[in-house]
């Protein structure tokens, strides 16, 4: 059975998901995550020529709705969870471009 | 009649004749949640603004109200958001996030004068089959506290069957309101994809999510899936058809019924559960039901399609958790990447990590053909199985679990075997699909649930054979307490 | 900037269109520029647990009129999907974007550089999310976030790489600036951010067949910076070849006070993307009806219009493409030329003294002081020959500068008609030939410039009034010419 996740791939899909890793935990993680991928390797097998991906489960169309201004001023309501404000701005660490 | 074993019928005449008042029943059910907080089925009790709806309810029924959850004590699974408290999803990366908004179902549930006791433990962010996720700690089984009550809405399940309150709600993805409602004894419906608002629900799988009401019959059912369907313009998924007296709808017979049985799905299935589904077979036949055999060749493949869209949509609608707006931050970030490293691995669990791993692996680059887009091929030829049966037959019969509670602890160091306890719910999900989980024996003193599959909107069908069910047997009037 | 010997270039653009609607793609915040931080951002925009998105109608009535102002395929059916990647102004960790169904395919415009005109094909536009704002100095040691234009609605539309020169380029964007401010789908305010440019330029040997290493130049915003890093790149990219080394295909900055490019930091400009469909929204699905209404509601469209001021009204098509180079400008020449006799005199006076005094004081034709109506009176009075076109001159000036009473009223009142009277200029040129007797004989004589000297003294003598015609006619027919 082909085990698809190694290091260097455990290594990049942790920095796609923006996760670190410590290191005692790689081990179980790359298991785990095999053992996953064995569980789904059995769609390999089923054959799905001509068969459309199905992303909605039922088949219907986007609602559009009319083009007007709705929402109020919300400023006010995001101190209460926001980690660092500053006059009603959202604060994160320096980002050099 | 014993106040937390009462439908919610009887609950409500009693309210309406007078003999009880809303602000009674609240206190009373308060305070079993205190004396019995051990079994951790809450994760905040809302004790002063449960008072405060239980007067305004109050005032409304003095005033004639006769709306039929008036009064009527309820939780809700900590993954609907709700202001005047917290919404913590079971997680520590929203430990202490408070909600600016309702979710419609809350919103429906409070217009509707349901008084929420508070919200109930959960599987993180709704990933699990045993609440043994949540940053909380597991919640515990009350027909044996030494066994699990199913997940992830695991608390929700225990509050109700512990009678801590009358009705419960839950999310159901891939199993979670019928798999701990089978393994709590109680009756619980996935409706139909869509036939429930979104809105205010904490996102895990946008494709296979659904909201639902977690009892004690179809009756009690009927009266929440009711309040709580209709159509949301805040979610554009949501179904727009009108939504049909379900309390009427179940009073009708069940004679003529076609049912499908797919015995090929069998195998490792424990032998009790086997012996129910044979039973139950046979008292639904004496109620003028029909089965037959149908196949479903595509059913085996659910799992695997089922942990390739999930992680993979998850993945992704975790991202929003990065400390920057709000939720958990790690102290003293060094930069913007310290930031995201380090405040998603200290609030996200294990589980969680799991899955938003394989859910990134599985969209990556060179993998998202033989992964993500297999599998919702895959999704689609389960869906049709399903459909071609539904020629032939108004309702599958199949077992909710392939077996009863298992213990704390047993499969937590083995992702894959707790995956499998989904093995007959997830096609549900699949092809969203309306789907319920009514209790229909015992072993070993851990109730048994039975799962009916329907047509999409077809909630009426499977809560009137439920109901008519629930009328000649008793398996969903039995309660822990009887069994301690 | 003439390309060295030896090279072509291929340049295609992605230029970012803000759409023009009250509210944005996927909430009913305002999209409104210039709103305090994050004042303009609803639960939605900021990505709160629980919010879903729905999409707004205007938005594809808006990419639709783009669509078929370009002849392009409008896909009745498309779809939503997520591009992943976390950055602190993009609050979801994803973006909803068009990736594999787009709403618009297969388009193309036409370009006019230096008299040769060259169609630039469009392989899709798309709709997505802008993302907010990260402002780097606003706070001390930290960057702030700002989540206002999270939302916004964009069109993104991408060119084949059709452009040969920064020239090009530049032309091509300015087409589509034209093209989507006549249509209203985007206020084209570039200092505001409504339009913004990628460059994506790469260069090979004249006789290479297959394109060169590209490098991806992001977020220009306006037609100069675009000329100059485009101008720049190509030189880096041909100076880098030449001494041998090779080129790395990147994502790259403009610096617009050393004018030159250089390679982004973020390490986001590699990554993965992981698109997949957007499973909170709906295939989106619309209906010939719904196509054809917003086709009904469409203006003519620039190229066409200018046809029509060729063919039907015979303007050359330099006067016709200028006129229609906005809409708003074209609206006022029509409202003009249908009233006056010789729609030609109205072309030349409103491209000529009233574009004239627009550029001078840096104002549009959407502050012009002077109305349609007060220029359709000022031609009609000088078609009927009441005024001189030098004091029409004089009017037209005095018009600019505020008149509160009609341009006949003004007319009047200053005394400024037209004097073709002959019995009043009779007496007035003898005067002056007689005063004048040896340009008198001169020009009898046959020196037929001289005519233009007396015409000037009468002119003179009259403050303008006087009808040069009339007045030539006098002359000649005085002196027997």
């Amino acid at each position: 059975m082909t085990r698809p996740i190694d290091e260097q791939t455990l290594a990049r899909v942790a920095q796609l998901a923006q996760l670190s890793l410590p290191e005692d935990q790689k081990p179980s993680l790359k298991k785990a995550m095999n053992d996953v991928l064995d569980l789904v390797s059995s769609l390999q097998s089923v054959v799905t020529e001509n068969i459309q991906p199905m992303a909605h489960p039922l088949s219907i169309s986007q609602p559009l709705r009319p083009d007007a201004v709705t929402e109020d001023d919300h400023s006010k309501s995001i101190a209460i969870n926001a980690p660092a404000l500053e006059a009603d701005y959202f604060l994160v660490p320096k980002v050099i471009e | 009649m014993k106040l937390e074993n009462a439908s919610i019928r009887d609950l409500s005449h009693a309210l309406t004749s007078g003999a009880l008042s809303a602000t009674e029943l609240t206190l009373h059910f308060l305070s079993r949640i205190d004396a019995m907080s051990d079994l951790n089925a809450f994760i905040s009790v809302e004790h002063d603004q449960a008072l405060k709806c239980a007067a305004d309810a109050d005032r409304r029924i003095l005033a004639g109200d006769k709306t039929p959850l008036l009064g009527i004590p309820i939780a809700e699974k900590d993954i609907f958001c709700t202001t005047g408290g917290l919404t913590t999803a079971g997680s520590k990366m929203l430990a202490n996030y408070r909600s600016p908004f309702d979710s419609t179902v809350s919103d429906k549930l409070k217009q509707a004068g349901a008084i929420r006791l508070g919200k109930c433990n959960l599987d993180e962010f709704a990933m699990g089959s045993s609440n043994e996720n949540s940053y909380f700690g597991p919640a515990k089984n009350p027909w044996d506290q030494t066994r699990v009550p199913g997940g992830s809405s695991g608390g929700s399940a225990v509050a109700v069957a512990a009678g801590l309150c009358t009705a419960a709600t839950g999310t159901d993805t891939g199993g979670s309101i019928r798999q701990p409602a089978a393994f709590c004894g109680l009756t619980g419906i996935k409706p139909t994809y869509g036939r429930i608002s979104r809105w205010g629900m904490i996102a895990f799988a946008s494709s296979l999510d659904q909201a639902g009401p977690m009892t004690r019959s179809a009756a009690d059912a009927a009266v929440l899936l009711q309040v709580m369907s209709g159509n949301d313009p805040k979610d554009s998924t949501s179904l727009v058809e009108t939504v049909p007296n379900y309390s009427e709808l179940i009073e009708q017979p069940i004679k003529d019924l076609s049912i499908g049985v797919v015995p090929g799905l069998l195998d490792g299935v424990s032998s009790e559960i086997v012996d129910a589904y044979n039973t139950c077979q046979e008292e639904l036949k004496a109620l003028g039901a029909t089965f037959q055999e149908v196949e479903l060749p595509h059913h085996t493949h659910s799992v695997g399609a089922y942990y390739v869209i999930a992680p993979a949509e998850c993945s992704a609608n975790l991202s929003r958790y990065d400390g920057a707006r709000f939720g958990h931050r790690c102290d003293n970030p060094r930069d913007l990447q310290d930031l995201y490293l380090r405040s998603r691995e200290e609030g996200f669990g294990e589980e969680v990590k799991r899955r938003i791993l394989v859910g990134t692996f599985a969209l990556s680059a060179g993998y998202y053909d033989a992964y993500y887009n297999k599998a919702q091929r895959v999704r689609r030829l389960i869906q049709s199985d399903f459909l071609s049966a539904f020629d032939d037959v108004d309702a599958i019969l199949l077992p909710t679990t392939p077996s009863t509670a298992f213990p704390l602890g047993e499969k937590t160091s083995d992702p894959v075997s707790m995956y499998l306890q989904d093995i007959f719910t997830i096609s549900a999900n699949l092809a969203g699909l309306p789907a319920i989980s009514f209790p229909a024996g015992h072993s070993n003193g851990l109730p048994i649930g039975l799962q009916l599959i329907g047509p999409h909107l077809d909630e009426g069908t499977l809560l009137k054979c439920v109901h008519q069910y629930q009328k000649v047997s008793d398996w969903h009037r039995r309660t822990p307490s009887e069994h301690s | 900037m003439t390309i060295p010997n030896g090279w072509q270039v291929d340049i295609g653009l992605e230029i970012h269109a803000q759409l023009k609607t009250n509210s944005k793609i996927f909430s009913g915040s305002s999209t409104r520029f210039g709103a305090a931080p994050n004042s303009q951002a609803s639960f939605v925009d900021m990505g709160l647990p629980g919010v879903l998105p729905v999409a707004n109608k205007a938005v594809f009535e808006k990419a639709i009129q783009f669509g078929l102002g370009i002849g392009a395929e409008i896909n009745r059916v498309s779809r939503f999907d997520r591009k992943n990647y976390f950055y602190p102004d993009l609050p979801k960790g994803y973006q909803i974007t068009q990736m594999d169904e787009p709403i618009v395919v297969a388009g193309k415009v036409l370009i006019e550089l230096n008299g040769k005109e060259k169609f630039i094909r469009i392989t899709r536009a798309h709709l997505e999310e802008d993302a907010g704002k990260s402002i780097h100095d606003a706070v001390d040691h930290a960057t702030a976030i700002d989540l206002n234009r999270a939302g916004t609605p964009l069109l993104e539309i991408v060119s084949e790489p059709d452009m040969k020169s920064a020239e090009e380029a530049v032309a091509y964007a300015r087409k589509i600036h034209q093209l989507v401010t006549y249509l209203d789908v985007c206020d084209g305010n570039m200092a505001e951010g409504s339009m913004r440019f990628d460059a994506n330029v790469s260069v090979r040997r004249e006789s290479a067949v297959e394109l060169g290493t590209r490098s991806e130049i992001k977020n220009l915003n306006s037609f100069r910076f675009l000329e100059q890093a485009i101008e720049y790149e190509i030189t880096r990219q041909i100076e880098t070849l030449e001494s041998g080394a090779s080129l790395s295909q990147d994502t790259r900055l403009f610096d617009s006070e050393k004018r030159e490019t250089r390679q982004m930091r973020s390490k986001e400009t590699s990554t993965d993307y992981r698109y997949f469909p957007e499973p909170d929204l709906l295939p989106v699905v619309l209906s010939e009806a719904f196509i054809q209404s917003v086709a009904d509601t469409m203006p003519e469209l620039p190229d066409d219009r200018s046809t029509r001021y060729e063919a039907s009204l015979g303007l050359s098509p330099a006067d016709a493409r200028l006129l229609t180079s906005d809409l708003n400008l074209a609206l006022f020449f029509d409202s003009v030329a249908c009233e006056v006799t010789d729609p030609k005199i109205a072309a030349n006076w409103i491209k000529g003294d009233l574009l004239g005094k627009l550029n001078e004081e840096g104002q549009s034709i959407a502050t012009c002081p002077i109305t349609p109506d007060q220029l359709i009176d000022l031609i009609k009075l000088l078609e009927a020959g009441t005024i001189s076109g030098k004091i029409a001159k004089d009017v037209f000036l005095a018009m600019w500068n505020g008149m509160n009473i009609s341009v006949r009223e003004y007319v009047e009142r200053e005394g400024l008609k037209q004097v073709s009277d002959a019995g009043a200029l009779e007496p007035l040129i003898k005067k002056i030939i007689d005063a004048n007797p040896k340009q008198a004989e001169d020009l009898k004589g046959g020196k037929t410039k001289l005519m233009g000297f007396f015409v000037g003294q009468v002119m003179k003598e009259t403050s303008g009034q006087a009808n040069p015609q009339q007045v030539n006619s006098i002359i000649s027919s005085l002196l027997s010419l």
